[in-house]
């Protein structure tokens, strides 16, 4: 048998290989050990571009970040919008306030009419020049930006978000216990996860990921049911390895299976509800290579 | 928008943005170039979705590129976003450094390999690159083997490149 060309490796590691050539494959491997040399080099690029990829996807923006910066657009937005339509107005207004202000006495002179009495909401202080009123809204802007209140309390409220979702990541309350989701801990969350599921997949205990109640069945195998019902126990989503087709669902209580037909034997996509989260673990034959084990972890969506 | 097509948007924008996002380097545009597909799909609702929404996002990268190439600058030349990274700055140094040598490998692959290599990175099945390609399933694991030696190699060159110049 001629040896195994790059094409073919590359197809077996991505389980694109059909039963009836993955025999062939594997006998010529196990005879060959140019072949198997090139199997294993060809597991190292494909792990690497993997790895290459993944290092440009973005990393989650800190929740402080994402808080601090909508007022800033608002608030530098705001002046170009009404500033037309305002000019005639503000001309009018400023020539009624000097006329006023002329009148007054000279303590209330002192005091700047656009400081002591703010403006409404979609008006400027009619007695400053348009000009001059830009920059203000400026500084305004800056101070929203850079002011050390307003990081601060951005950032309390980011870390006692990702707090509660590490929390609840670190141990598994139970499902009514779970926070509502917000952007930035469910990206946190959905990293632990997967974390926690390639540890899974590659064997070593992850107890974090396991509900502790409602996981056993009383008597019996699972149930083999339709995809409809599984959605349903979950909540209306399901995770499943993206490019491998279900060979069947089953339903164990509140923990739904997904099982797949590998080359090594049943693969299976163990997933429960846990208040907002969809929680999962892999589980795979023992002897399935674990860059598979890790591909199929990617693939999962 | 309509059921279906809003099943299709739950399903895949989150791949769609961020295979657009691997190859654009731009957030912003990345969904926006999403967007855009499931425009169309809602206008033209796909029978096979998944290659089908794949292929309309490939090909208006490649639309787009054509029409950079015409105003003088190359789709490369996006801006990078600065990403905001949560450590400290030599981490941060460090990860900018090898997202800059990725990019700089990624481009440096033929169109066709790249293009392969993405899909195939969202969890894509032979089949389904085949159909968003064009090409025959059969030439998917050879076009994989190469863009993925070709992208390791092009990295570790430069890699060399720049302990060679420091």
């Amino acid at each position: 048998m001629p040896h195994l060309d790059e094409g073919i490796l590359h197809g077996l590691l991505d389980g694109e290989v059909g039963s009836p050539e993955i025999g062939r494959i594997e006998g010529h491997l196990a005879e060959c050990e140019a072949c198997q040399a090139r199997l294993a080099g060809a597991r190292q690029f494909r792990a690497a571009a993997f790895s290459m990829l993944e290092s440009l996807d973005e990393v989650p923006v800190p929740m402080a970040m994402i808080v601090a910066e909508s007022p800033i657009k608002y608030a530098a937005a705001t002046p170009k919008r009404t500033m037309r339509w305002l000019a005639p107005i503000g001309l009018a207004a400023a020539v009624m306030l000097a006329l006023v202000i002329r009148n007054r006495p000279a303590v209330e002179q002192e005091t700047p009419l656009a400081e002591s009495t703010p403006a409404p909401r979609g008006t400027n202080p009619p007695a400053m020049p348009l000009a001059s009123r830009l920059p203000r809204r400026a500084t305004a802007a800056t101070e929203a930006r850079t002011s050390p209140q307003t990081l601060a309390d951005a950032a309390k409220r980011a870390e006692r978000e990702v707090g509660t979702t590490a929390q609840l990541s670190a141990s598994p309350a139970p499902a009514e216990a779970a926070p509502p989701p917000t952007v930035a801990p469910r990206v946190a969350l959905r990293q632990a996860l997967d974390a926690g599921a390639r540890s899974n997949a590659l064997g070593k205990t992850d107890k974090l990921l396991l509900p502790e109640s409602g996981f056993a069945v009383a008597g019996g195998k699972p149930a083999a049911v339709s995809a409809d019902r599984v959605i349903k126990t979950l909540g209306g989503s399901i995770r499943l390895v993206d490019g491998l087709t279900p060979e069947r669902y089953e339903l164990s209580g509140i923990v739904v299976r997904v099982i797949y037909r590998t080359a090594w034997g049943p693969l299976t996509l163990e997933q429960w509800r846990a208040g907002n989260v969809l929680a999962y673990r892999l589980l795979t034959e023992p002897g399935t290579p674990g860059d598979s084990v890790a591909a199929w972890n990617e693939r999962i969506r | 928008m309509t059921e279906f097509v809003a099943g299709l948007y739950a399903q895949y924008r989150e791949s769609l943005i961020r295979m657009l996002y691997r190859r654009t380097g731009n957030r912003d545009r990345a969904e926006e170039l999403t967007q855009e597909v499931f425009a169309r799909a809602v206008a033209a609702p796909p029978r096979n979705p998944r290659p089908w929404l794949f292929a309309v996002a490939l090909n208006l990268l490649r639309e787009e590129g054509r029409r950079a190439t015409r105003q003088g600058r190359h789709l490369e030349l996006y801006r990078n976003e600065q990403p905001q990274w949560a450590d400290g700055p030599d981490e941060d140094l460090l990860r900018d450094e090898r997202v800059a040598k990725v990019r700089s490998a990624l481009s440096i692959l033929s169109d066709r390999d790249r293009e392969v290599l993405l899909l195939q990175a969202e969890g894509m099945n032979y089949d389904d690159i085949a159909q968003a390609t064009g090409l025959a399933k059969g030439a998917i694991g050879t076009t994989l083997a190469r863009a993925r030696r070709r992208l390791v190699e092009a990295y570790r060159s430069g890699e060399g490149h720049q302990h060679a110049a420091s």
